[in-house]
């Protein structure tokens, strides 16, 4: 579906290498499961985030690339990879391979070996550069879809966030690369991130519910819209209102999150429906938008070469008339 | 499995300094933690400039008390307190299934291949959810703290929002130190307060004055231990049975 519409956009980004500072592995060690003695060799450290670091590996095994999610906490470890495991056959979440654990400095380490992703993750993305309106909901309309999937199997997301969504572009899609937030629907909220969670913004609970979700998702959406980072500790919901009305987007849009943001239980179906039609909308806009740029500009060239044509006439006839 | 963790008694110190009156924090924390209360610090940074020291007293306290320690700002505080509590709850069950593990066959979870330690691990998940927890939030309230104390009662009232949705029993007491009229700490917020504007109590958040931490612990440790003996008396039976189940 929407899929293909956003690729062109960001095929031609680089991968960059992250700074190495606090590495806690370096191209020089190799690393030896402890449980199933297979080698890895770490390339470049990809990120970190909570009590994880995720680093780039070679399997010594089959020579392939992997990231690999290394962390001293040995229950968050077993929770996501039993959650990767059951999301399996979902595309937008990241294939797990392996959990073992490893010796370094005697201290011990638990890790998964998960798909490596080329790409760069949204945040990153719209750092670079600015993402226009309709790719904006072209990306949240997949979220969309795939959320109602995941919540379907009985589970919230509870941390979503631009840096969790990655820009595959191997399969030209997007996909979900972190479930620490992962929690069964009805449980609490266990791990959250201020900027994208409703109870910082004072706009619901922190309970794991469908529009727990729901909400994160408007928040990426904003993020999205705005570009600029929010903080729930410098705005306030009415702040965030504001910033939105100011931008150059469709009053549908306008009006859809911020009723959403009054609203206390979000529903995904609606949300779901109102985006696609928003889609259109937005979509004929730019449409319509580029075609006035475009007339501008032809409009520009024609007054410029009748001017042209005059002056000509006239140096012609003044020319004419001097002999 | 049979476990004989029915509570997580939790202390949580929250400090912008080190300690200046009465006794060693550290000391105090290591009686706490002989009483199977844990002690976890945050330790808040000012964002300009910090001493080294302070630091140190953060981390040994939370070592004595066999906690966590955490270093924030004053804007994340409440994120951090959120999983600093959630963190010290799955830890104390996993360290009490740990032991009796030991007792039983001789290994702890890490000395098993990962397949095998999943039903554990997915056990003790299960149960930090369930658990009953009874939480001391300790707040620095001393001088230093004036221009902080509207965004930690925030985070208070925040933790106070996501305990609450977690499925097991939750007893929460907000404590200052120092206290009111010179004495070392007051209780802000009491277990058995069934007040529903805890925002209008925490209001009574004062800053003044020095740091005595270590008479702080001592007197939270007391105010704990007494509420639970209370409440043991009270509906002993009903804990004992709800344990068996």
């Amino acid at each position: 579906m929407a899929g293909i519409l956003f690729v062109p956009a960001f095929v031609n980004l680089k991968n960059e290498v992250m700074p190495v500072e606090n590495c806690l592995l370096t191209q020089q060690t190799t690393i030896t499961g402890k449980w199933k003695n297979k080698k890895y060799k770490p390339l470049k450290k990809l990120g970190s985030g909570g009590t994880a670091k995720v680093y780039l590996v070679r399997s010594m095994e089959d020579n392939k690339q992997y990231a690999m999610k290394v962390s001293q906490d040995t229950l968050s470890i077993n929770r996501e990879y039993q959650l990767l495991k059951k999301f399996h056959f979902i595309d937008f979440v990241v294939n797990v391979f392996d959990i073992d654990d490893f010796v370094i400095e005697n201290n011990l380490k638990h890790f998964l070996l998960i798909e490596y992703i080329p790409g760069v993750n949204l945040k990153d993305y719209l750092l670079k550069s600015p993402i226009t309106i309709d790719i904006a909901l072209g990306i949240i309309m997949i979220i969309l879809e795939e959320l109602e999937n995941i919540h379907g199997l009985g589970y919230v997301l509870g941390d979503l966030k631009l840096e969790n969504i990655m820009l595959d572009n191997n399969h030209k899609k997007i996909r979900l690369i972190d479930l620490g937030g992962v929690v069964e629907i009805n449980g609490a909220i266990k791990e959250y991130t201020p900027a994208y969670d409703r109870g910082a913004w004072r706009c619901g609970e922190r309970k794991a519910e469908a529009s727990y979700d729901v909400f994160s998702v408007l928040m990426m959406l904003t993020r999205l819209i705005i570009g600029a980072k929010i903080d729930p500790n410098k705005d306030n919901i009415n702040s965030i209102i504001l910033k939105i009305k100011n931008k150059d987007i469709s009053h549908e849009l306008k009006e859809l999150l911020i009723t959403s943001y009054r609203e206390k239980n979000l529903n995904l179906k609606y949300i779901k429906e109102k985006i696609k039609e928003i889609y259109n909308i937005e979509k004929n806009r730019v449409r319509i938008e580029k075609e006035k740029k475009k007339n501008k500009v032809i409009n520009l060239a024609f007054l410029a070469s009748s001017v042209f044509l005059l002056s000509t006439f006239f140096l012609i006839t003044i020319l004419m008339l001097v002999k | 499995m049979e476990n004989n963790i029915t509570m997580v008694k939790q202390i949580i110190v929250v400090t912008d300094g080190e300690s200046n009156l009465g006794g060693d924090p550290v000391a105090a924390a290591k009686r706490a933690h002989s009483k199977d209360i844990t002690i976890s610090t945050i330790g808040i940074l000012n964002s300009n400039c910090q001493k080294e020291k302070p630091f140190e007293e953060v981390a040994n306290i939370a070592k004595a008390g066999g906690g966590y320690y955490e270093y924030t700002y004053i804007e994340d505080l409440s994120q951090t307190l959120h999983s600093l509590s959630y963190k010290t709850v799955s830890n104390t069950i996993q360290e009490a299934v740990n032991k009796q593990l030991k007792e039983l066959i001789g290994n702890d979870i890490n000395q098993m291949p990962p397949e095998s330690r999943s039903k554990i691990l997915n056990y003790i998940d299960e149960y930090s959810d369930d658990v009953a927890v009874c939480c001391c939030v300790l707040l620095d309230c001393s001088g230093s703290m004036t221009n902080k104390i509207h965004s930690a009662r925030n985070s208070i009232l925040d933790l106070m929002d996501s305990l609450k949705n977690r499925r097991g029993k939750l007893f929460l007491a907000i404590l200052a130190y120092p206290g009111v009229r010179g004495t070392d700490s007051s209780i802000l917020f009491d277990f058995e307060d069934n007040t529903v504007d805890i925002e209008r109590s925490l209001y009574q958040m004062k800053p003044n004055g020095g740091t005595p931490t270590a008479a702080a612990i001592d007197f939270t440790v007391d105010y704990m231990a007494s509420f639970i003996a209370k409440m043991r008396n009270n509906m002993g039976e009903t804990l004992e049975l709800e344990a068996t189940v």
